[in-house]
């Protein structure tokens, strides 16, 4: 009779191979549901970015103006001071090819989307475009509907906290232990309590400001610039193909910030915005990269991000732009 | 496909169960699985270059069955001369030629025109180093009459292209491993329990160790100028651990999944950091590595005549110019390559004999004190550190300058924090187990079922929890 058995068997495991597979998959279901309890944890964490896909979903046909760039546009635009309904895909760490991934992804989503806010600060064309196994994609795709991954996504890519452990963990633990998060966002995502920072720890003290030391990327990179200028071009062609307004943004930026620029990134960062300019009229700017007067010590969160007052400022600023 | 991705895991699996349901009957179902799952693997980097890898294949086995079938010695030299060409030929193309072109046209000062000599620029196909020395080998041990040609294809493009160890090593002999694809092979469920302890701890090691030491490490050499002695000093020792973790990670990971199908390969690491002098350390390190250069480049010529060795002169010279050699193999810079000059001065230095008993280093560092030895070890390290890692040489000349600034221009600080700390509990863990070939190898012995998945658990939780952004293995470059 048994061996009857092993002869109808389509499997040829052995009695001590079923063992072993019993034993890891034993072995692994505390595993799968702890992991499914942590997940199911970050995901009811407020974040921006839930915000957002809640306003892709609810509110795209409203939707006229769209912000691209990282963590200094994230921080400029509060889209609550505009006139015209908008959408602020700035986000820490974003760089042009993730912005044109979720350009070219999301012009479908806003029928009547108008414009398209770049951002084009000191050194972005001299910093790498990220890698293949950028975290946030799992973001772009899961809050987003946007798929920046080079293949065809799988349920693994939706998962927000295996996308990046380190981050989400301190999160965690700051949310659910410390009970210390306190960013409070707005229904457009943006992080009105962001105001926690090096600036705020020195009291906005100026002198304290200026001897601080800072990192600012003063490596220049040839190569890297001319990959990324005509990346950049090719973002702006895309958005004018589709009939849209472009603006070309420069974040401002704290006075120690820019003595600190290497000269030769910005002459050359520079050159593109006159060169964008002569190639593509259409296009309008807005630079307040060294606004100094509008922008002071208490508008900083540091030396290169806007807090919410600075962010209302210039998103103001911006507004006149828009309706210009 | 990397190791460290989910992706692998979920191929591992399909591949695991595929090859135990064909059933250990016949060997060639089984075979022709791993060959198609190798080569899936492979192409997951790029579909182009299997073709690449199967010529290499092809040319090396006819190679090998030319060699056996002609009984004149000078055409059998000439058969593995011409796979010899082919297969460094191919190196020299993909990995070599660029750096050749640059440094003829800059030796020479030919002013070149814009285009006017030809780089080609291409992609190094991963892992190309790793499987051309191993096909290489064979044609030589064929050739030497150590091994028998095969007459089996399958079983060599199997050779060639086993997925564990194809794209980093460990770089395997025919005898070990081309004669395990000739045997049927048998479920041993003890093993397949080793095989899975021992990928948890490469798993460990590269993604708690290893990635997390590197966010350190990157920060630190992306501007060098910015740092002062301890910083560098900081950076080198950390990246020497990290390479270790990361490199000695992927040979656990591959021997753990070619354990899973019922192979053994070679072990590539033992401790190295324990290691007393140079010369042991490179018994140590990369020990497969090491072996091809000793037996294939070094003997033959520290002893070209059978059992009479030759002058110390020119001993020291084969020593040089296999350890010059042996870092040009990791990469097509000058960095490497003084990499490997480097290493090959001490180890002569450590064999020179002083005082009348004929004391050497070597001798001299097996009867000193432990304190000592370590730091005369980490000392040196220090330095091939930054030869490793150093992407020019002027970066490299602007590290060895802030080394030796003893000043910080920004203050020292250790960066990755309280992650530091893994490292002593990591060598401690190692150290106490040394003599096993993974910490966790008969666990079942000492340790009751609850407790040993206890500690499987908390290794699982840091490896979630510390797994730092996702690096490519370092050697996945070479």
């Amino acid at each position: 009779m048994q061996d009857q058995k092993s002869n109808l068997s389509i499997f040829n495991f052995s009695k001590k191979h079923i063992s072993l597979l019993k034993q890891i998959t034993v072995f692994f279901i505390p595993v799968l549901l702890g992991y499914a309890l942590i997940e199911y944890s970050v995901l009811r964490i407020p974040m921006s970015y839930d915000k957002i896909s809640h306003k892709i979903k609810t509110q795209n046909n409203e939707i006229k103006v769209m912000t691209l760039g990282s963590s200094q546009m994230q921080n400029a635009v509060n889209p609550e001071f505009l006139d015209k309904a908008a959408i602020n895909y700035g986000s820490t760490s974003q760089h042009h090819n993730q912005d044109n991934s979720i350009m070219v992804q999301s012009l479908d989503k806003f029928p009547n989307l108008e414009t398209i806010v770049f951002e084009l600060s000191y050194s972005h064309l001299e910093l790498p475009h990220n890698s293949k196994y950028f975290w946030k994609k799992t973001i772009y795709l899961k809050y987003y509907g946007v798929n920046a991954f080079e293949h065809t996504p799988y349920f693994k890519d939706k998962l927000v906290f295996l996308s990046n452990p380190s981050v989400y963990s301190k999160i965690f633990v700051n949310y659910y232990i410390k009970d210390s998060y306190d960013a409070v966002f707005n229904d457009f995502g943006y992080n009105v309590n962001n105001y926690k920072g090096a600036f705020s720890l020195a009291n906005y003290d100026e002198q304290k400001i200026e001897k601080r030391k800072f990192m600012i990327s003063a490596k220049e990179d040839l190569a890297m610039f001319e990959y990324n200028t005509p990346f950049f071009y090719s973002m702006i062609q895309t958005a004018l193909d589709n009939n849209k307004d472009v603006i070309v943004s420069c974040i401002p930026t704290y006075k120690t910030y820019l003595e600190k620029r290497n000269p030769e990134i910005l002459k050359r960062r520079d050159s593109v915005l006159k060169d964008i300019h002569q190639k593509f009229p259409k296009v309008r700017f807005l630079n307040l990269e060294e606004d100094t007067i509008t922008f002071g010590v208490k508008d900083y969160v540091n030396e290169n991000h806007l807090n919410p007052i600075g962010g209302e400022k210039f998103t103001k600023k911006l507004n006149q732009l828009l309706n210009e | 496909m990397l190791f460290n991705s989910f992706d692998f895991g979920l191929f591992l699996v399909i591949v695991y169960l595929l090859y135990w349901l064909i059933g250990t009957k016949n060997r060639t179902p089984q075979n022709v699985l791993l060959l198609l799952s190798s080569y899936f693997f492979y192409g997951m980097w790029d579909w182009n270059f299997l073709l690449l890898i199967i010529a290499s294949s092809l040319v090396d086995f006819i190679a090998g069955k030319a060699i056996t079938a002609t009984p004149k010695i000078s055409y059998k030299k000439i058969f593995l001369w011409l796979s010899i060409l082919w297969n460094l030929g191919v190196l020299f193309t993909f990995k070599y030629y660029d750096f050749f072109i640059e440094n003829f046209a800059e030796l020479f000062g030919i002013l070149v025109p814009d285009k006017g000599y030809h780089f080609l620029k291409v992609v190094i196909p991963v892992g190309l180093s790793f499987y051309t020395f191993q096909t290489m080998s064979y044609t030589i041990d064929v050739y030497r009459g150590r091994i028998k040609a095969t007459n089996n294809l399958l079983e060599f493009l199997c050779f060639v292209s086993f997925f564990p160890q194809l794209v980093a090593g460990p770089i395997e002999r025919a005898k070990m491993l081309l004669c395990q694809f000739e045997e049927k092979r048998k479920f041993d469920f003890q093993e397949t329990k080793e095989g899975l302890r021992k990928i948890l701890w490469g798993l460990f090691k590269k993604l708690v160790v290893a990635d997390n030491i590197a966010s350190a490490v990157n920060v630190i050499y992306a501007t060098p100028e910015d740092y002062g002695t301890l910083s560098i000093l900081y950076a080198s020792i950390l990246f020497f651990f990290q390479i270790y973790c990361d490199f000695s990670g992927y040979s656990d990971i591959a021997i753990g999944t070619a354990k899973l199908f019922g192979f053994k390969l070679s072990e590539n690491f033992r401790a190295p950091y324990l290691a007393k002098n140079l010369s042991e350390f490179w018994s140590r390190w990369h020990i497969t590595l090491t072996q091809w250069f000793t037996d294939y480049l070094y003997k033959p010529l520290a002893y070209i005549k059978k059992d009479k060795k030759i002058s110390a002169t020119t001993g020291f010279f084969a020593l040089l110019l296999t350890m010059t050699l042996i870092g040009f193999w990791h990469g097509a810079t000058w960095t490497f390559i003084l990499f490997g000059f480097f290493n090959g001065v001490i180890l002569i230095l450590e064999r020179l004999r002083f005082g009348k008993k004929g004391m050497n280093i070597v001798k001299l560092s097996l009867k000193a004190p432990r304190i000592f030895t370590t730091i005369y070890v980490f000392g040196i390290l220090t330095i091939t550190s930054m030869l490793f890692r150093a992407i020019s040489l002027d970066k490299l000349s602007i590290l060895i300058t802030r080394l030796f600034s003893f000043s910080s221009e920004i203050p020292f600080s250790f960066i990755i924090g309280a992650k530091i700390l893994v490292i002593p509990v990591f060598i401690l863990t190692e150290y106490s187990t040394r003599f096993k070939t993974h910490p966790f190898y008969e666990l079942q012995k000492h340790i009751s079922r609850p407790v040993r998945w206890m500690i499987y658990y908390a290794l699982i939780f840091l490896i979630i929890r510390y797994a730092g952004p996702k690096e490519q293995f370092i050697y996945f470059q070479f």
